[in-house]
């Protein structure tokens, strides 16, 4: 079945703030690595290091335990957290084989942007989870 | 390798295990690991992460089940344990 994203779920170090991401993107990737040599007819290419990241927009709330409450604490620290990003969900609950979750379970911030914008903007600000560890991003068929 | 049982020696019993889940209450205006602002639930939270999430004020202790181990996470800033 096709899907309109209307109701994405996106939890950082465990606080559900999916209803203030505007946008999310969930990647991994890898490094295309030319490999090709003397004798080839074509050029040849194979999958280099992989990239693992989640980007996204977030509408600022300077809340306590909210937006700038989780994002700056996690800007500021050296030690990973986990990210999930499920389709279409309320909870990890929702998380099925038809429905499945994609997670950096150990993920790092490497830059925050608490305030930019211009006069009548809503305050957004774009952020960028980076994989810090073995898994990169993992696709998740049961709650985790 | 397999694993090869060793008796309990006399006198050493093995103390029981001590309860590992904690009580929280979600004291942020975000919902945590699935709990609603306002709920309690009992997890064994990574250490880290409810460090974490306690200094941010998403989630406050609520009480465990008696006989587990104080967090220094419930103390005063100065990082005293209570008695």
């Amino acid at each position: 079945m096709k899907t309109v994203l209307r109701n994405v779920f996106v939890s950082v170090d465990g606080t559900d703030l999916s209803d203030h991401f505007t946008q999310i993107t969930v990647e991994d990737s890898a490094a295309e690595v030319d490999s090709t040599a003397f004798g080839s007819v074509y050029t040849q290419a194979i999958k280099g290091l992989r990239t693992a990241q989640i980007t996204g927009t977030v509408q600022q709330d300077f809340a306590a335990a909210s937006v700038d409450a989780t994002l700056s604490a996690l800007n500021d620290q050296d030690t990973t957290f986990e990210v999930i990003v499920v389709g279409d969900a309320d909870t990890t609950a929702d998380i099925s084989a038809t429905n499945p979750g994609y997670r950096i379970a150990e993920s790092q911030l490497l830059g925050y942007t608490p305030i930019s914008g211009g006069v009548g903007d809503l305050s957004t600000t774009d952020v960028t989870f980076s994989n810090a560890g073995d898994l990169g991003v993992e696709r998740l068929t049961v709650a985790p | 390798m397999s694993e090869v049982d060793t008796p309990a020696l006399a006198g050493h019993e093995p103390e029981p295990e001590a309860p590992k889940q904690t009580k929280y209450r979600v004291s942020g205006t975000q919902p945590f690991l699935g709990h609603k602002p306002g709920e309690t639930f009992e997890a064994e939270l990574d250490e880290a992460q409810k460090a974490r999430a306690i200094a941010r004020g998403s989630i406050k202790v609520a009480g465990g089940k008696g006989g587990g181990k104080k967090s220094a996470l419930n103390d005063a800033p100065t990082g005293q344990k209570k008695e």
